[in-house]
């Protein structure tokens, strides 16, 4: 059997159908976008070429490109803090001696297993102004004040889509953490315990280190998750009200299917395919180097 | 032995390819059959050619429900040649789904379209099938529709679409509510802010109205500028030249925020569709609302708790505006093409006929309360009132505009929309027509 997988024509063999499945939904798809970029195209006419006016188009013209573009950055932070910070906490607590931490385990992780959309509208539920669960609770704690039209109103709505996110995804950071933390041989906590170190020491100088592969692995799925962003933000706002809410994906979506602008989504989707890999070189870099320092 | 591998594995690739393309091909399928079926119907005999139709209505529309017994009653008809079945696509998704089809030369045979600039889109494509034979050879046919029907279902001396009803964007209003606060209907500008400034003081709320959908928004906006602005702005636009900076429109974005400011707007009317706006004015929430007459059939249905209150009135005029208090904004509404690529062009021409039948022009009117595209006599007692009072202000009309997202087309005109609802969010007027002109002037370049 090993001679058999040695021999390069059963390597090719094996590998082929996935990469041609690969090539023709990913590569192919991918390289088509980059060329219909610089076409002006609505579908049902004629292409017409334009060079790089799509791109011009986007960062010198297009405000809500740019609107689009500081929504992510915003979704990335907050899920970068709450998802890393809640799920380490987290992962932290349910690694210690807790009563019934399998079941918390299964409640905190829930959320990322329903599907997106049924999260989006338990959530439009809850914040709908007028039979919303928020609002109704601001109202009964006297808040009145407080009650806003959450996804509606402008200066509320990419926050709170944003926290959705945290709290659907917090559970998956949550468990890859656990998965660390339980990798982390039990010697080297009790060698720490018995030179003196308790608590926030031992997470300080022991778990946060030795976990940091994980952490990084967390930083990028987040990272990446948060660039392409779609389907909360879909089923959600449609992007609304106005387009504060658009991110990069939602709003390529909607120059190509709603405007039948496919031109100038598909060079949209050619600069968040760059912004990811660029991301992800950054954050590996980061980490390259505090590495280096352990 | 590896080049005998290489070809395997070259076999391997051809085989996945041949599946893989079958399977796209698969959709094709029902079109060669279409098109087998169509000679066996030419014979007059046999099985009849099965044909979709697309269109935008919601579920359980009046409207909708006359279509379904239409093609019902076409298919069925033994001279009909097909059987048609209409799969309605409510909302957003229409046009993305239709030209997904058209792209992949199948999609519907006969389909919805909005006129003038929307069509054109499909003209210029090649994607319609001209109607001038059709029309030609039954001048009856063609001399049914009211005069003018054609007007801006016509490019290059071709009609591509048959009208089926018109509409007109008017004010409806709450008759209850207005004399609740002793309130007259407001003719000018100065009268509607008194009339909100009443309402809003009695926890009224003044229009019922939506942006999050910025069509329902713009619609609005539309009236405004024309009576200020007058029809030469946006017939200038509409040739070609013409600017979005003319003071008129800046003039109209800062009339909407001072609408809104003045609470003329219901809270949150940013997340407020076309359902939602409709239900608002239905329950009697709001006292007025600036929607086309394809409402009545809702404001004036069954669960409408406002049915019989219901009044309607031109919208005001603006001091010093150059527009006036008889233009109407409206367009042929609902209008029927016919796909190039049919599976068989007689049947759907005698399809679109069905449509211009007496009996269902007379319910379109009677029952929808639409306005038929047909010169048919109608039985009083049974159209709307709300209809009639609508037919009796339009009768003063002394001109007419369309829909700028109709006349400008897909690109420029949503845009116009989107423009409108960015003003409405926030954005300074100015700047929203700035960046409206400079995507104006981008898409006129690159044609």
């Amino acid at each position: 059997m090993e001679k058999v997988l040695r021999s390069r024509t059963a390597i090719l063999f094996f590998i082929l159908p996935a990469l041609l499945v690969y090539t023709a939904i990913v590569f192919i798809p991918i390289v088509s976008s980059i060329y219909f970029s610089f076409f002006k195209w609505d579908v049902v006419s004629p292409m017409k070429f334009i060079g790089i006016d799509n791109y011009i188009r986007m960062f010198t013209q297009d405000s809500v490109f740019g609107t689009s573009v500081r929504n992510m950055l915003l979704l990335l932070a907050v899920s970068l803090v709450l998802q890393l910070g809640m799920g380490f906490v987290l992962a932290v607590v349910l690694s210690g001696r807790l009563r019934g931490k399998e079941w918390f385990k299964n409640v905190f992780f829930m959320p990322a297993v329903i599907s997106s959309v049924a999260v989006g509208m338990m959530w439009t539920f809850i914040y709908d102004p007028s039979m919303g669960i928020l609002n109704e609770l601001l109202r009964a704690v006297g808040l009145e004040s407080w009650t806003r039209q959450w996804l509606s109103d402008p200066k509320t709505a990419m926050w709170a889509i944003s926290i959705v996110t945290s709290w659907q995804f917090v559970g998956y950071t949550m468990i890859l953490f656990i998965a660390a933390i339980q990798n982390i041989s039990a010697d080297i906590f009790e060698a720490a315990r018995i030179d003196g170190a308790t608590g926030w020491k031992i997470i300080k100088h022991i778990t946060i280190p030795l976990v940091k592969p994980i952490t990084q692995v967390n930083t990028i799925l987040i990272s990446i998750g948060s660039l392409k962003f779609f389907d909360l933000i879909f089923v959600m706002t449609g992007g609304g009200p106005a387009n504060r809410t658009q991110v990069i994906a939602s709003y390529l979506y909607y120059r190509s299917f709603n405007s039948f602008e496919y031109g100038y989504g598909d060079a949209m989707a050619v600069i968040l395919l760059m912004m990811c890999l660029i991301v992800t070189l950054i954050i590996n870099k980061l980490f390259s180097i505090t590495n280096r320092d352990f | 032995m590896n080049r005998k591998k290489l070809k395997a594995a070259g076999l391997a690739v051809m085989l996945i390819l041949t599946v893989a393309l079958s399977a796209c091909g698969g959709g094709n399928g029902k079109a060669s059959n279409g098109s087998a079926g169509n000679q066996t119907a030419a014979d007059g005999s046999g099985s009849k050619v099965k044909m979709v139709m697309y269109d935008w209505q919601t579920k359980d529309n009046v409207v909708t429900n006359l279509a379904d017994e239409l093609a019902k009653d076409f298919s069925e008809r033994p001279d009909s040649g097909a059987t048609l079945e209409i799969q309605h696509i409510p909302g957003d998704p229409y046009y993305p789904k239709l030209n997904a089809g058209l792209a992949a030369n199948k999609g519907p045979d006969v389909f919805s379209v909005h006129a003038a600039g929307k069509m054109k889109t499909y003209v210029d494509a090649d994607r319609l099938l001209p109607l001038d034979d059709a029309l030609a050879a039954d001048p009856e046919w063609k001399e049914k529709f009211t005069s003018g029907a054609f007007n801006l279902l016509t490019f290059d001396g071709k009609i591509y679409g048959i009208p089926t009803s018109f509409s007109a964007v008017a004010m409806f209003y709450n008759k209850n509510t207005f004399e609740q606060y002793n309130l007259e209907v407001p003719t000018t500008y100065e009268e509607l802010k008194q009339v909100i400034q009443v309402l809003t003081d009695n926890k009224v709320i003044p229009f019922a109205f939506g942006a999050k959908e910025a069509w329902t928004s713009a619609l609005f906006s539309e009236i405004v500028a024309n009576r200020i602005g007058g029809d030469e702005p946006f017939n200038a636009i509409m040739d070609g030249g013409g600017t979005w900076l003319d003071p008129s429109y800046i003039e109209t974005g800062r009339i909407m925020q001072e609408l809104e400011q003045l609470g003329a707007f219901p809270d949150g009317f940013l997340g407020i569709d076309n359902t939602g706006m409709m239900n608002m004015f239905k329950n009697g929430e709001a006292a007025m609302m600036v929607t086309g007459s394809w409402a009545i059939n809702q404001i004036t249905g069954e669960d409408s708790k406002v049915k019989d209150d219901l009044g309607i009135a031109k919208f005001p005029t603006f001091e010093g505006g150059k527009g006036d208090l008889d233009t109407w904004l409206g367009q042929p509404a609902f209008n029927l093409v016919i796909n190039a690529k049919t599976v068989n062009k007689d049947a759907a021409i005698k399809f679109l006929k069905t449509w211009s039948e007496d009996k269902y022009q007379k319910r379109i009117a009677e029952e929808a309360g639409d306005i038929p595209a047909t010169q048919v006599e109608l039985d009083s007692n049974k159209v709307p009132a709300l209809s009639q009072e609508l037919n009796q202000q339009m009768s003063t009309m002394k001109g007419m505009f369309i829909f700028y997202d109709v006349g400008l087309g897909a690109q420029i005109g949503d845009e116009y929309n989107n423009t409108i609802q960015a003003i409405l969010a926030g954005k300074s007027p100015e700047d929203a027509f700035k960046d409206l002109q400079t995507y104006t002037e981008r898409f006129r370049s690159e044609n």
